[in-house]
């Protein structure tokens, strides 16, 4: 009797503690927004940079979230790990991605976009088996501070590995394998919009 | 490239003939120069104090009786990797001697070589590496280390066009720690340490001299009463030069501190508080923005960037066990983190973190546990770059679990938690805006084993994950992310030499948007994998597979006052795998793999089916893996794979293409 009297004890005082504590905010009603530029990557696996470059450029995360893979990983280069403290690219997971996509949203107010392969969107490598794609090419993003500031340009090489997930294709690794030109690679940006703990 | 050219071609000679393993330094640490937060650091978590450590002499005094030669151990190494990418081969040559009076002496070579297939790259890594350590076990070990790195990265076509990127430092270094009781009733740990390093890093030649001095003490004034503290200091002088411009007399300098009250014995104490603190300034030249091709271009655009930095950590924390078969386990943890650049102001930043975490676990019966834990977390981020990007956030989390064995064959475990992240951003009218996200889940598992040669499992997960941005500029991007997974498994063992295994998930996932429903999508898969594993006779065993996939996804709109599921999309696919495995004799393997599928994808609308897709591909690979034994000196190891895959998007490097991962180890 005195063990049912304690496990029932513990799970009323955990759940009293959920009611009193995770109280969310009201949000406010929507004042309209963007039009949707979710495409659903269940095609082509080439859909999925698409929904990259929207959620990049919309203030919403909706369309970039829903890009990667549940175990997405970035790989940087090793000049750009050597750059910044030690354990600044451990562990990138999505959560992690979505933290940095959050930083560079609020740094650069104005227009941000971003560009995979050439102006077609066109690899130097693509290679497609199944429910995965590789794709090896260059990549550039082109953000804006606001205001009248000048542009930051990220310029680099990366490989990109995109594998089909339960809501299709998604984003599953991109590792920067070189520079393009004399721009700071996306590890540069990561590397120092990471937060750190 | 200076190594000793003699020792390289004997190298090289070697793995000529040779084939084999892994290099004793990573291939992905092209920059070994040391950095002062590698600063002081004595492991005093670890000193006990004890009586022992007086008479705790070195134990492996036994192991070097035997003549000179019996003490010297040469093992050299080489191999050879292929795949679809690039092809790697090395050598990795070391020898031990263990010269008695405490003395080992280890020298190593590696050198391996990479190409990439499809790319004109071309990289080389060499180290070179000398060690000489002197211990005693709970007393003192000193360790001295003379060695050289080299690695080439050269590249065609990409964005250094063609230049080498060249990574070569020397370096040596010695450390010296003392653990023996300078004080009566304390353990002492005292460690002293020195170094100095040359070479070329990328765009610039380092010279570095570093030095530190650090101890810990530990007394025991109580039975279970421990105190400690340490401190440390380090320091380092950087010198470098980028074509003719020269940054010289650039000094670093760390400091540390540790603190240790414990109270109580073994792993977990009622009462223990730990306390961290690293302080210090690092100059160093660094390239602008990381990229160093600007600076090969024009070499005045190298920054000499001060970076000040500070850690701080606190931790605190208790475990007690009021009563039999109930545990209370309560931490609290606060961290300072600062990072701040005077030149390149954007890498500034900061943070503070604070944990609050209490758990209770009870056994409610001999076969019973039951879980919860409560934790609070805050933790604040400043951005130097741009303070419209600090916030703060609050994260409140509760979970349980539970265990119960219900008979000796049947077990239930399950799981589960609420949390609520809350993001408050500094400005309000900027983006991003503050957001909510909860979230809940739960698991379900039940294994059981009905039958002796029957094995048969079920498990239910469920979550739903909310995010709620406040402001309406973005709440129409609010949504709740449900999702729903069943999944029984069945394994059979029909005889020893079948068996027979098959798994189903049904798993269901839709998105509801709050206030753009039309953006509403619900995503369902079921997947069956089905497997029988046979082994006809000894020698023979054959493996067959098949996996099978429904995936369909559309719209979930609210239509006429109820939610109304439109597909938009289908995809089938039906996988094959067939496996067989032929060991003639002992440490010879031959082997097929080969898979096979074809997948359906179809556009529908209003249940029609308005553009179809049809897709084959597989592949099929030969094995072949032989290891032999080279008497007692060393051995062979084969593993040579055929590939050919095909479909009409595999790439050419892909579509046939050998693996190799062979070694050979010779030891004297």
């Amino acid at each position: 009797m005195r063990n049912v009297v304690f496990t029932g004890l513990m799970i009323v005082v955990a759940l009293c503690i959920a009611g009193c504590i995770l109280d969310p905010r009201d949000p406010e009603e929507s004042g309209g927004g963007e039009p949707d530029c979710w495409v659903t990557p269940d095609r082509n696996p080439k859909d999925v940079f698409l929904n990259i470059q929207c959620g990049l450029k919309s203030i919403g995360n909706s369309s970039y979230e829903r890009s990667l893979h549940p175990d997405f990983v970035y790989i940087p280069r090793l000049q750009d790990v050597a750059l910044f403290p030690e354990g600044r690219f451990d562990g990138w997971t999505k959560e992690v991605e979505m933290g940095v996509l959050e930083r560079i949203k609020g740094d650069y107010q104005g227009s941000r976009s971003i560009r995979f392969g050439d102006e077609n969107g066109i690899f130097d490598e693509e290679s497609w088996e199944g429910e995965k794609a590789e794709y090896e090419g260059d990549y550039m993003m082109v953000l804006y501070p606001g205001g009248s500031a000048q542009p930051d340009t990220i310029k680099g090489r990366a490989r990109f590995k995109v594998e089909s997930h339960s809501k299709g294709y998604m984003l599953k690794e991109w590792e920067d394998i070189d520079i393009s030109g004399n721009y700071p690679t996306s590890g540069y940006l990561r590397g120092s919009k990471r937060e750190t703990d | 490239m200076r190594m000793k050219t003699g020792v390289i071609a004997a190298s090289l000679l070697l793995s000529a003939f040779v084939a084999v393993p892994s290099a004793a330094r990573s291939e992905d640490s092209p920059d070994d120069s040391t950095s002062v937060w590698d600063a002081i650091e004595v492991d005093g978590d670890s000193l006990e104090v004890s009586g022992d450590q007086d008479t705790a002499a070195a134990g492996g005094e036994e192991e070097r009786a035997g003549p000179w030669i019996s003490r010297l151990k040469p093992d050299i190494k080489a191999f050879i990797k292929t795949d679809s990418r690039a092809y790697k081969m090395g050598s990795a040559s070391r020898m031990s001697w263990a010269t008695g009076g405490n003395w080992n002496f280890s020298s190593s070579l590696v050198i391996e070589k990479k190409n990439y297939r499809n790319q004109d790259i071309e990289e080389l890594t060499e180290s070179f590496s000398n060690t000489a350590t002197n211990a005693l076990p709970g007393v003192y070990s000193l360790s001295i280390n003379a060695g050289e790195t080299y690695t080439k990265k050269k590249t065609f076509g990409f964005g250094r066009f063609g230049k080498d990127l060249i990574f070569e430092n020397e370096r040596i270094s010695a450390r010296m720690l003392v653990s023996k009781p300078l004080i009566s009733g304390a353990a002492t740990q005292i460690s002293v340490s020195a170094g100095a390093m040359k070479g070329l890093n990328d765009f610039k030649y380092d010279r570095k001299a570093s030095g530190g001095l650090g101890g810990f003490v530990r007394f025991k004034p109580a039975q279970k009463l421990s105190i400690g503290g340490g401190v440390g200091i380090s320091g380092m002088v950087e010198s470098s030069s980028v074509e003719n411009i020269v940054f010289g007399g650039m000094p670093s300098q760390a400091d540390t501190v540790r603190l240790r009250l414990e109270y109580g014995e073994g792993q977990k104490k009622p009462f223990e508080v730990k306390y961290d603190k690293r302080a210090g300034k690092e100059r160093k030249v660094e390239p602008p923005r990381g990229n160093s091709q600007e600076i090969l271009d024009d070499p005045e655009a190298a920054n000499r960037e001060e970076i000040t930095r500070l850690s701080e950590k606190t931790e605190m924390r208790s475990y007690i066990e009021p009563i039999s078969d109930l545990s209370l386990d309560v931490s609290f943890s606060h961290e300072v983190n600062t990072d701040e650049y005077l030149e390149n102001t954007s890498l500034s930043r900061g943070s503070e973190k604070t944990v609050l975490k209490a758990a209770a676990s009870y056994n409610y019966a001999k076969d019973g546990n039951v879980k919860v834990t409560l934790s609070k977390s805050e933790n604040k981020s400043e951005s130097g770059a741009n303070p419209a990007s600090s916030y703060s956030e609050g994260q409140d989390i509760i979970s349980a679990q539970m265990s119960q064995k219900i008979s000796e064959t049947v077990m239930l475990r399950a799981r589960g938690a609420l949390s609520l992240r809350q993001r408050f951003y500094k400005y309000k009218n900027l983006n991003p805006r503050d957001a909510d996200y909860p979230r809940l889940w739960g698991e379900v598992n039940l294994s059981s084993k009905p039958f002796p040669r029957i094995k048969a499992d079920v498990g239910f997960n469920a979550e739903r994950y909310e995010v709620i941005n406040i402001s309406s500029t973005v709440s129409g991007d609010n949504r709740v992310d449900y999702l729903y997974k069943l999944r029984p498994s069945i394994n059979i063992r029909a005889a020893h030499w079948v068996t027979v295994e098959q798994n189903l998930e049904i798993k269901m996932e839709y998105t509801d948007f709050l206030y753009g429903e039309d953006r509403n999508t619900l995503d369902r898969t079921i997947s069956m994998n089905t497997r029988g594993s046979f082994r006809a006779f000894n020698t023979l065993s054959v493996s067959i597979e098949h996996r099978y996939t429904l995936r369909d996804n559309g719209s979930y709109l609210m239509r006429e006052g109820e939610r109304r599921y439109g597909r938009l999309g289908e995809n089938k696919k039906n996988k094959m795998y067939l496996s067989l495995r032929y060991d003639p004799i002992r440490d010879l393997s031959l082997g097929v793999v080969s898979q096979f599928m074809f997948e359906e994808k179809n556009r529908l609308s209003a249940g029609e089916v308005t553009s179809s897709a049809e897709y084959e591909s597989g592949g099929i690979k030969y094995q072949v893996k032989r290891k032999r034994k080279i008497g007692d000196f060393g051995d062979i190891e084969l593993d040579i794979n055929y590939v050919r895959n095909y479909g009409p998007y595999v790439s050419k490097e892909r579509k046939e293409y050998w693996e190799v991962d062979s070694s050979m180890n010779v030891r004297f």
